[in-house]
């Protein structure tokens, strides 16, 4: 990294820091927006205490606990609204200022995006004591774990990044992406497991479930964290994370390169 | 394919440039949007049809024509946001659509409302990412402001909210943040508009200097002919996609069809016919009367007038440019008849 | 007759300009069908774990009908709510809010049915067909059950207005605060599924401090035939809901300052 390229992701984290902080409330509201895991994860709680056993396939009510609200903060790490911004940009010809610049505009989106998180982090991070407080959640001791979890998930938010900007350069072809995001949520809560750990799902949905990236995205960091998974699995699933990464940069390039070339077709 | 630049002076050329977008019609009310869903109907249309010339380097060009001419889809072109549909453009060498870093950073566009400043930050803010953005070092960046802080008084206004800024103060910024990287190709679209006279003085002033001090060529499209006639000797002047002038402001004022617009103030009512035939009846206000003449004929008709009209007064101006240009767009149809307004 | 004739020609702009995005169109009914596929998928889960029996005492046909009535509310607020009533606050801090104000026409009724979101209409036929089916699978629904379903639920649609409105009208103070509402949702989604298969502890917030009970168990108890004259609290919750949020608008009004741009 040369001492140009460093100065630029100073100034543009500083910068959108700044831009993010003037947002905070809207921040907050998101945040505790988003309660699908934690709604599921008090369903699975009562019905693991009151089933025979005191379990379901192997997860005590407090295990359940410990896997949602893992992954509802993990998810809160995963968040991405870059294909609304994009799709936005595209439709209103906000687009014209960044394309006129000497950097691609995909960086100042993902610089954003971490930017953001270190808002969120503060508030998100006394939510996940209290609601592990409460509950009594667990979580693995083992350095090793948290370290390998610190890796696996910057490299899923990249690919979550990816994808939802190859949606939102759909914009360019087709005038409005939303819906099209919003197909590819519901793909990634019900297939990366946030409705319940993958392993409960039906053997077949298991099965489609691993040719997609979303699993390794959500549930593995999650399992890692919970015990459920070891570091074979993570090695294992990085690499998947790092070919589907590749894979969408790969496209995001192409769909750039072609899309950049219609724009304006719709303004002017 | 870049067109091999002849003449190292030139530094902006559009050779037969044409940019056509595909427009999808709907009829209106909800039967029409139904129809539309199923079976869109699209259309193309040629937005600029074949362009063509050439800017050397300092040159300042106003580029002007009607709403919805071209302008802005040609400037667009030129700076690389739109690919043109045919033809080529160079700029400083470069084929502006494929926008390499040394391109970029030799140019840069204005247009009036789209800002590249950040809303909600403090203009100062956005200043510092293009200093980074565009690799400026922190001593021509020091020099830079303060030069542009002589011009444009930026001082107390770059540590306060975008959002909370005037149109005239936030246009400021914008120039400011637009040039900060010191362009040597300018694309302006409409820089003053919206601001009052004072203003627009300034931000002249300030494109001027840029001028002067960096050699940098400038094309500017502007709805207030004052931005033209005091910033630029030449114009290109677009109708309908197509290029119809393109020379020295003052040929158009001084050509063979130029002509000077007489105004008389009558001491009794003429009917419009009788006025006509002393020369086109442009305006007749109850005593009040506007004639426009050939150039050459101007002393000539102006005796006639003294002689069989009761004038009061009798002043000889030059036209206003909007009316010279107009006649431009007019210029292959028959002069339109006058009709009788009293 | 002129609030139809104004509801006729709100309608028919709405749908006029969402037609014309069609890619977008279709990729909204696929997702309304993921949507679906995502709560029913949650639902099965639970029933496809040989240690549940029964979900908090409901069985598939009824926790279905649950889904069914959150999925219908859902798309309620998609096409009603959420394309109105956010542009209360976006009014506020622009002062676009002025012309509103200035038209003949009662300035909640205007913000409350300006723009139908036509494109998630799909979500609430989705919602619905799935109450039928799973009504008709149950067998046992009356027809007493159903009118008394209805009014639960008609009850239930004047709460979620009123929430909605209330919490878009605290705008007026807290001008740099939008999508307040996502609050809401963020409770609502609790309601996906039958009250009693929460922990217990969270029932009563549930419906005494948020009404989200009363919005989708109550109405699918009603259908099942288990509830009795108690249900009439319903309506009582919903008037005095509304009664509060239009006493809200017309204090927020009063103390409006326009923004000046």
């Amino acid at each position: 990294m040369n001492a140009h390229t460093w100065r630029k992701f100073r100034v543009l984290m500083a910068t959108q820091f700044a831009h993010m902080t003037v947002y905070r409330a809207e921040i907050v509201i998101w945040m505790l927006s988003g309660t699908l895991s934690l709604v599921m994860g008090l369903i699975w709680m009562q019905q693991a205490a009151s089933a025979p056993g005191g379990e379901i396939g192997g997860y005590t009510a407090r295990d359940f606990a410990s896997y949602f609200i893992a992954t509802w903060g993990t998810a809160q790490i995963l968040v991405v609204w870059v294909a609304w911004e994009l799709s936005f940009d595209v439709r209103q010809g906000t687009l014209s200022p960044k394309l006129l610049r000497p950097i691609d505009p995909f960086w100042m989106h993902y610089v954003g995006h971490w930017a953001e998180r270190i808002v969120r982090l503060p508030l998100m991070f006394v939510l996940l004591v209290i609601f592990a407080v409460l509950t009594g959640a667990q979580y693995t001791t083992q350095l090793s774990h948290w370290l390998a979890y610190l890796l696996l998930v910057p490299l899923a938010f990249t690919l979550r990044f990816l994808l939802e900007y190859c949606i939102g350069l759909l914009a360019f072809w087709f005038e409005a992406a939303e819906n099209f995001q919003e197909l590819v949520w519901v793909l990634y809560a019900a297939l990366g497991g946030l409705l319940a750990p993958l392993s409960l799902y039906p053997a077949a949905v298991q099965k489609v479930a691993a040719f997609t990236p979303f699993p390794y995205m959500l549930g593995l960091p999650c399992d890692l964290l919970t015990g459920k998974a070891d570091l074979s699995d993570v090695l294992r699933g990085f690499f998947i994370l790092l070919a589907w990464t590749v894979g969408f940069g790969l496209l995001r390039a192409l769909m750039w390169r072609h899309g950049v070339r219609k724009y304006g077709a719709v303004g002017a | 394919m870049p067109v091999p630049t002849t003449d190292p002076d030139i530094t902006v050329r559009a050779a037969q440039l044409r940019k056509a977008y595909t427009v999808t019609e709907k009829e209106p009310g909800f039967l029409g949007s139904l129809r539309a869903f199923v079976r869109p109907n699209t259309r193309t249309v040629e937005a600029v049809k074949g362009v063509s010339f050439e800017l050397r380097g300092g040159e300042m060009v106003g580029f002007l024509g009607p709403n919805g001419a071209g302008k802005t889809t040609t400037l667009k072109m030129l700076s690389g946001l739109l690919h043109p549909t045919s033809g080529a453009a160079t700029v400083q060498g470069h084929t502006p659509q494929k926008r390499g870093t040394a391109f970029l950073k030799q140019i840069t566009l204005v247009m009036g409302q789209k800002q590249q400043l950040i809303w909600d930050l403090p203009a100062q803010d956005s200043f510092l990412v293009n200093q980074a953005i565009y690799e400026i070092p922190d001593a021509e960046y020091r020099a830079t402001m303060r030069e542009f802080d002589e011009v444009l008084d930026l001082s107390g206004i770059l540590s306060k909210q975008v959002r909370k800024l005037s149109l005239g103060e936030r246009m400021k910024c914008e120039l400011a943040a637009a040039l900060l990287h010191r362009p040597k190709v300018l694309f302006l679209d409409e820089p003053t508009i919206g601001l009052d006279v004072n203003m627009q003085e300034r931000i002249r002033e300030f494109v001027r200097e840029y001028n002067a001090r960096f050699n940098a060529t400038v094309m500017l499209t502007s709805h207030y002919m004052a931005d033209v006639t005091a910033l630029c000797q030449r114009i290109l002047v677009i109708d309908g996609g197509e290029l119809v002038f393109d020379g020295d402001l003052s040929a158009l004022t001084s050509g063979p069809d130029a002509r000077k617009t007489v105004r008389l103030q009558l001491s009794r009512p003429e009917t419009a016919a009788r006025l006509s035939t002393f020369g086109e009846l442009i305006r007749l206000d109850g005593l009040d009367v506007e004639l426009a003449v050939p150039r050459g004929e101007v002393s000539a008709r102006a005796a006639a007038m003294l002689t069989h009209l009761d004038v009061a007064d009798l002043t000889v101006v030059d036209p206003p440019i909007e009316q010279v240009i107009g006649q431009l767009f007019r210029s292959d149809k028959k002069p339109e008849p006058v009709k009788a307004l009293a | 007759m002129r609030f139809w004739k104004l509801l006729r020609i709100y309608l028919s702009a709405s749908l006029s300009v969402q037609l014309a995005y069609r890619a977008n169109f279709l990729a909204a009914i696929l997702s309304s069908f993921a949507n679906l596929a995502t709560g029913l998928l949650g639902v099965l889960l639970f029933y496809s774990r040989p240690e549940i029996k029964e979900l908090g005492g409901w069985n598939l046909e009824g926790a279905l009908m649950v889904v069914g009535f959150f999925t219908l509310t859902e798309g309620l607020i998609s096409v009603w709510l959420r394309p109105n009533l956010t542009q209360l606050s976006e009014g506020i801090r622009t002062g676009t809010l002025d012309f509103l104000l200035l038209k003949p026409v009662d300035a909640q009724f205007q913000l409350s049915a300006r723009n139908l979101n036509l494109l998630r209409l799909p979500d609430m036929l989705l919602g619905l067909g799935l109450i039928v089916w799973a009504g008709a699978a149950l067998g046992t629904v009356t027809l007493s059950g159903a009118l008394l379903s209805a009014v639960l639920y008609l009850s239930a649609i004047a709460m979620v207005y009123a929430i909605w409105f209330m919490l878009n009208t605290t705008a007026f103070w807290l001008v740099n605060v939008q999508n307040i509402t996502e609050l809401f949702q963020g409770v609502f989604s609790a309601g996906r599924y039958p009250l009693q298969a929460l922990p217990l502890w969270i029932r009563p917030v549930l419906t005494f401090v948020i009404p989200v009970a009363f919005i989708t168990t109550i109405p699918a108890q009603a259908l099942r035939g288990e509830l009795g004259t108690a249900a009439l609290f319903s309506p009582l919750v919903a008037l005095i809901l509304l009664a509060i949020c239009r006493v809200l608008w017309l204090r927020a009004l009063g103390s409006y300052t326009s923004a000046s741009s």
